[in-house]
């Protein structure tokens, strides 16, 4: 089974301030918008990843699968499984081909 | 994306050494534990921080964690020497301010420096404070950077400090400076793609990008105690380089703390009021009003940026 991890050149950080206020909209019914709650520097240049694609960054150390990963958010968001394998596996993609995360 | 509210800054300058006041080694290395711990992005060391007793350990410990470490060198002889302190994955910038002569830049004496930072392997870029007599010397510094394949220029903002005395606000960039800058600027070389080009300052940043660029996507005004901070030699936090005005002691508190704050918080407050200078304007939305450190410097400029000539206003 091949696990995901984060390539260990980047630096990141959780803003724990966008976090918060993220989840309070989310739990008020409210859209949060595209709000940043991951920061990351990449070669220099600064990016931002938004909730749901923190939540993945933050999940990918090494010792889960993708379907792990699936999984691990199913139980966190009330959302359709099959759209959201799809969406996992969209980003993912991409993350890999930026060479932000690799197979370990 | 605007980035704003962040719970400690991306980006600090630090004074490593004290002109005047001493800072014990266990102080120094508490600042150094506090940037480690506020998950800073960049730190550039300021002020000859090659001569500090502690640099090795200072730059190692900031370098592990993953800091992007920027360190400043006026190029003298005592500094040359402790060039082998830099660890790895830093880089060094070499002041361009200790090359100016009443003639313009001594471009023998800068090339002699590069050749040895370059003998020595050193990751080195330039940099140099712009002020309207240093206007002029832009040009044949992106040409000198270009032909030496020097990676990286930077046009740092104006350090203010408690003592900045009147006779040095003729270093400060007016708007009439600016418009001069746009015309030296059709002469300048094409450095897109070969050198890294740092530029705070937005009015001197649009001249020198005239089509935009990435650096400034998400610019959303003054990044003055948000995602910006200078640290004086006694760990005290500041907005910024350009904004003297002490948020906290980082050997008090830790930068997340200082960044809840409410001294932090009014500075923002402050800078999210658009400027008496600034009502009517129809480019607000792209500058936000520019720079509010140096703005506070002149009161006639009613809190705009000191460089913008205020001509942009809506008619009634």
């Amino acid at each position: 089974m091949q696990r995901l991890k984060r390539n260990p050149d980047i630096v990141w950080r959780v803003e724990k301030q966008r976090e918060a206020s993220v989840l309070k909209a989310l739990e008020a019914g409210s859209d949060p918008g595209e709000q940043g709650t991951v920061l990351l520097i990449v070669s220099g240049t600064m990016h931002q990843l938004n909730m749901i694609g923190g939540t993945i960054w933050q999940s990918v150390d090494g010792s889960r699968s993708q379907k792990q990963l699936v999984d691990l958010l199913a139980a966190e968001y009330d959302v359709d499984r099959a759209e959201l394998e799809t969406d996992v596996c969209l980003f993912i993609e991409d993350l890999i081909q930026r060479g932000w995360l690799i197979y370990d | 994306m605007a980035i704003d509210l962040l719970d400690t800054p991306l980006r600090v300058t630090w004074d490593l050494c004290s002109p005047v006041q001493p800072v014990s080694a266990a102080d120094t290395l508490e600042i150094a534990a506090r940037l480690v711990e506020a998950q800073l992005f960049y730190v550039t060391l300021e002020r000859t921080p090659l001569l500090h007793p502690l640099f090795r350990d200072v730059a190692t410990t900031l370098a592990a964690a993953g800091c992007q470490l920027l360190v400043t060198c006026c190029g003298s002889v005592a500094e040359l020497s402790e060039l082998k302190e830099l660890p790895d994955h830093s880089q060094l910038l070499l002041d361009v301010g200790g090359f100016v002569t009443t003639d313009g830049v001594d471009f023998t004496a800068l090339e002699q420096t590069c050749s040895t930072l370059c003998k020595r392997g050193v990751n080195y870029g330039l940099t140099l404070t712009p002020t309207p007599e240093r206007l002029g010397m832009i040009g044949a510094l992106l040409r000198f950077c270009l032909h030496r394949q020097i990676p990286r220029f930077k046009l740092p903002n104006m350090r203010i400090n408690d003592n900045f005395s009147p006779t040095l606000r003729s270093d400060l960039l007016h708007a009439g400076d600016i418009e001069r800058f746009r015309q030296l600027a059709v002469d300048f070389p094409d450095f897109s793609g070969e050198l890294q080009l740092d530029v705070h300052d937005l009015f001197l940043w649009e001249i020198l990008f005239p089509n935009g660029g990435a650096p400034r996507s998400e610019y959303g005004g003054c990044q003055a105690a948000n995602s910006l901070a200078h640290i004086d030699c006694t760990g005290i936090v500041h907005p910024c380089l350009s904004w003297p005005q002490p948020l906290g002691s980082l050997l008090r508190d830790s930068f997340y703390a200082i960044w809840q704050d409410v001294p932090r918080q009014k500075i923002r407050d402050s800078i999210a009021v658009t400027p008496d200078g600034c009502q009517r304007c129809r480019d607000y939305s792209l500058c936000f009003g520019g720079c509010r450190g140096l703005s506070r410097l002149e009161e006639l400029w009613q809190g705009r940026d000191l460089m913008c000539a205020g001509e942009c206003k809506l008619s009634d």
